[in-house]
């Protein structure tokens, strides 16, 4: 029996984390589990790659289920092979990322992490690459259940034990609906094949397809982070270790735009009426519009660099749902098809962008949080000349987050916003999504600069201790991705087309590429007149630099180190450095209450069934109780002074003497 | 690309943007009943700051390249800007682009002055960067508006479109909101916010000396001037003139009243707060929406 790569490159998945759970060593279980994560991408890579360009589903043996009607097979479509090839390469970079970032709990076992770890990227790679309900399902809750054991390896940590739980039970409310959602099908067509899923979706009644579709959404949307489903994300995603936060903001809550282009792309289109898949669009374009509004301005006010950008993340996920939105509206209409493509291609434009960007900025987040011991942004500063390479790498990534040209945000961005301003021209709501895609751009902006500079720029902090050095291995992997965002930036073509093939999109629909990478639209019914030419302008802005640095050196001025200037006073570093928490005060007291706090509703009548399932409260600590006080009473008879146990000991050999004489006798 | 276009768009910004501040200086020192200074004063400062000595607080590259990458990035949205010369210099950029281009230009002044370690600096960025976050949505969709109306993305297509079909209510609409911002955009008196001199010293510039100093004066004046054009020459091109030195003559006179209103203004009105400066974008924004929703409707 041959294999196909990806199912090798799963084996190795499980392979790897069988062995890092035998590995003692930290440093030789992250180089391990490097190696097995890098030999599975390579693999991936192959199959992913030639799936991509050749437009084929790639099938592998199977084992069939035939009485449950479901069969185990590899089915790695141009959707899912892009997903794949972006889920093992950002894998692979938080893993190498790790290796040194995971030492710091060296008094943890090491398979703990790495072989979670593993499974983890298993279960992303398996989600992926089936074309079966029952078997999605299967590896949608491993992926979950491993990357719960990852978000709460700290497990002294009580905060991180709360967010786990939130998390936990978060995702498992939703993943019921979708699972609902199957076992209906299944009791419908008796198959868990997405394409007889397809077929039944498109039989059954009014009510009960969109009560289906509503499910799938819930399901993924809450994975995606969406608000306001998406709540557990703030939580969870700080409190994981930063190499698994770059995972599950880069990739897996990308998995939950996979599910939505799955069934509300791949399948609504075909069975939907004009006005469902109108409807449907809507939902999806106003859900990411709020998502990315309410995100965008909760971290303009957050001052802890992770959950920054866990809700950057929540944001950026906003505009992946818009564009979606856009595209699915307009693929009702046949006159305006080449705005659902545009629209399409800019939501998986920007998966791509965000998942290397994002990814990027956790490790920088990671990286603070490893030299300074703290996520509080109030409480560093300065910290560019300790890690002079993280930093660059960092004013990349920020660059990318805020969308400057010409980095590969501005790409997608600039995508998205072709989509939602020539898709307001015909459908006037839309409009408002792309003022609040600009606006939520420039919020972006300034939280990713907050974070930027209050981290890396300006003075030291007093309270800080002294920041520890960044570890190459962690600056090459920050540095790797920086290069990504440029390089894609650049030559947006490229990459754009590599995602028009995952999606399935024509692209000379839409864009003319021209040889140094750039893009314009072409002229067909919906569209506008654009272009954006990476290359040519940052050559022109080159220029510009030139000519701005000849008038600069013209005048031949001296060059002298001065102290800042207090106005004539006298400040230590510490007193006049700037603090996260002062950024955009007026700004955020305008929009104080734009993130609502809800208090989880807690039953009051479940006393009783709380303290059954609480084994440690009757049977546990009971047993303890009483199995202690059985071993205090014996171990009583043994604490004393020597004299003691001499007068026990000549008591008892007199009754043993006094027996043995009345024995003898 | 027009060659003529681009040097003659360059030649405006990086030769004829500091008359306008000398003008400015002057009509305001008419109306405080003083001398004031000549109108080539402008011109003076500027080269004689780029004799003067370099003093740096930080030794961070970003403090060091901040200033030129700043300047480039205006001249690039200068190159965007239509200017008169029929065609423009037909960059492959559009609305997007010169907004992002602004943007980038402001973010190299904002993260500069984080770089200069100066609390003052640190004041005046997050001050910029809130009046960024409140005037900016008012200009993108005064800029939509004008797209949706010419049914084209760039800004040479949007100009060209109002000159032939004329004026239309939502441009006119579009128009008086970007006219009600200019103030902000030109970062003149009551929104000098960021800015500030007697309140925060000068805000982001405070730690800037000699030729950096002249390069960001430079850069501010040549951002003054690209709002200046964009509502002259997208919102107000008529009428047209046929060789393009007349027409640049016209758009050049057009700028001037412009800044002479945006000075009488400057030397009436005392600094607002960010808060009231928020509250007045606000209900500006609404003149915007109201622009684009007339431009759906197609009036």
């Amino acid at each position: 029996m041959n294999y196909t790569n990806v199912e090798i490159a799963f084996l190795l998945l499980l392979l790897g984390a069988v062995v890092s759970f035998f590995t003692r060593n930290w440093r030789t279980a992250g180089w391990l589990a490097t190696g097995f994560v890098g030999l599975s991408t390579i693999l991936a890579w192959r199959d992913g790659w030639r799936v991509l360009m050749g437009g084929e589903t790639l099938r592998g043996p199977a084992l069939s289920l035939l009485s449950l009607g479901s069969e185990l097979a590899v089915s790695l479509d141009p959707l899912g092979a892009g997903f794949l090839l972006l889920i093992t390469a950002v894998s692979l970079v938080a893993t190498a990322y790790s290796i040194e970032y995971m030492r710091q709990y060296h008094q943890e076992h090491p398979g703990r992490f790495y072989s979670l770890l593993q499974l983890f990227i298993a279960g992303m790679v398996g989600v992926v690459c089936v074309s079966d309900w029952l078997f999605f399902l299967i590896f949608w809750e491993w992926m979950t259940l491993a990357s719960y054991f990852l978000v709460t390896f700290e497990r002294e940590n009580p905060e991180a034990i709360r967010a786990g739980f939130k998390y936990f039970i978060m995702t498992h409310v939703a993943t019921a609906g979708l699972l609902v959602a199957a076992v209906v099908l299944w009791s419908a067509t008796g198959s868990f094949a997405f394409e007889s899923h397809r077929i039944g979706l498109a039989s059954s009644s009014g009510v009960l397809k969109h009560l289906i579709l509503a499910l799938y959404l819930l399901a993924f949307s809450t994975k995606a982070g969406i608000f306001p489903v998406g709540d557990w994300l703030p939580d969870a995603h700080p409190a994981a270790p930063s190499g698994v936060s770059a995972i599950l903001s880069g990739v897996m809550i990308k998995l939950g735009a996979y599910g939505v282009l799955r069934v509300f792309w791949g399948i609504l289109p075909n069975i939907g009426t004009r006005k469902e898949i109108i409807v449907w669009g809507i939902i999806i374009a106003s859900l990411g519009a709020l998502s990315a509004f309410v995100g965008g301005l909760t971290a303009m006010k957050e001052n802890d660099s992770k959950r920054l950008l866990a809700f950057s993340s929540i944001s950026q996920t906003g505009y992946i749902f818009l564009s979606l939105g856009i595209g699915i509206t307009f693929a009702a209409s046949s006159d305006f098809f080449a705005l659902a493509l545009l629209g399409l291609l800019g939501a998986g434009f920007h998966i791509l962008n965000d998942a290397i960007f994002k990814s990027l900025l956790f490790m920088s987040a990671g990286s603070i949080l490893y030299s300074t011991g703290t996520r509080d942004l109030n409480r560093v500063g300065g910290l560019s000349s300790v890690m002079p390479i993280a930093a660059a790498a960092a004013l990349v990534g920020v660059f990318s987050l805020s969308g400057l040209p010409p980095t590969n945000g501005f790409a997608s961005k600039w995508v998205i916003y072709q989509a939602s301003i020539a898709g307001g021209q015909q459908f006037a709501p839309f409009i408002l999504v792309a003022l609040v895609a600009f606006f939520v751009s420039l919020s972006t902006f300034a939280y990713s600069f907050k974070f930027y500079t209050v981290a890396f720029l300006g003075n030291r902090a007093a309270s800080q201790t002294e920041p520890r050095p960044l570890p190459l291995m962690m600056s090459l992997a920050q540095l790797v991705l920086a290069f990504a965002c440029i390089a894609i930036g650049l030559a947006p073509s490229w990459a754009i087309r590599l995602i028009s093939s995952m999606l399935g999109v024509p692209l000379s629909q839409i864009f003319q590429t021209n040889s140094v990478g750039g893009l314009a639209a072409v002229s067909t019914k919906g569209l506008m007149p654009s272009s954006w030419s990476p290359i040519a302008l940052s050559a022109i802005f080159l220029a510009c630099f030139l000519i701005a640095e000849i008038i600069r050196r013209s005048g031949h001025a001296r060059t002298r180190m001065v102290p800042a200037w207090y106005c004539g006073e006298e400040h230590s570093d510490d007193e006049v450095r700037s603090r996260a928490h002062g950024f955009y005060l007026p700004f955020n007291e305008a929009f104080a209450k734009v993130y609502p706090r809800w208090i989880a509703f807690r039953p009051p009548r479940l006393k009783g069934v709380q303290f059954l399932l609480d084994f440690d409260a009757w049977l546990y600590h009971p047993l303890v109780r009483e199995g202690g006080k059985l071993v205090d009473r014996v171990s009583r008879s043994h604490v004393g002074i020597p004299q003691l146990y001499i007068m026990w000991q000549v008591a008892g050999m007199i009754v043993v003497l006094v027996l043995l004489f009345l024995m003898v006798r | 690309m027009s060659v003529t276009a681009a040097v003659v768009n360059l030649a405006i910004a990086l030769l004829l943007a500091p008359a306008f501040e000398g003008a400015t200086r002057k009509i305001k020192a008419i109306i405080h009943s003083r001398k004031g200074p000549p109108v080539t004063q402008a011109y003076i400062d500027i080269l004689k700051l780029l004799a003067k000595e370099d003093l740096r607080s930080s030794s961070s590259l970003i403090f060091r390249f901040a200033p030129s990458a700043a300047l480039a990035s205006f001249m690039v949205v200068a190159l965007m800007t239509p200017m008169g010369v029929k065609g423009g210099v037909g960059l492959p950029g559009d609305l997007v682009t010169w907004i992002y281009f602004l943007t980038l230009g402001a973010a190299m002044i904002m993260i500069m002055a984080m770089a200069s370690k100066n609390p003052f600096a640190g004041a005046g960025a997050g001050r910029e960067m809130m009046m960024l976050l409140s005037v900016e949505p008012i200009v993108i969709a005064v800029l939509i508006t004008s797209a949706i109306k010419s049914g084209s993305m760039r800004l040479t297509d949007m100009a060209s479109w109002n000159l032939a079909h004329g004026p239309s209510f939502s441009m006119i609409c579009a128009g008086i909101a970007l006219l009600l911002v200019l103030q902000a955009t030109l970062g003149r008196l009551p929104f000098d916010i960021a800015e500030a001199e007697n309140e925060i010293v000068g805000g982001a510039l405070v730690e800037q000396s000699g030729p950096n100093l002249a390069l960001l004066k430079m850069a501010l004046l040549i951002r003054q001037l690209v709002y200046s054009f964009l509502l002259v020459s997208v919102f107000a091109p008529w009428p047209p003139l046929s060789p393009w030195p007349l027409a640049t003559l016209a758009a050049l006179v057009k700028v001037l009243i412009l800044f002479v209103l945006a000075a009488v203004i400057e030397a009436l009105s005392p600094r607002l707060r960010i808060d009231q400066a928020m509250s007045y974008m606000g209900k500006l924004l609404f003149v915007a929406l109201a622009a684009l929703a007339f431009a759906m409707i197609g009036v």
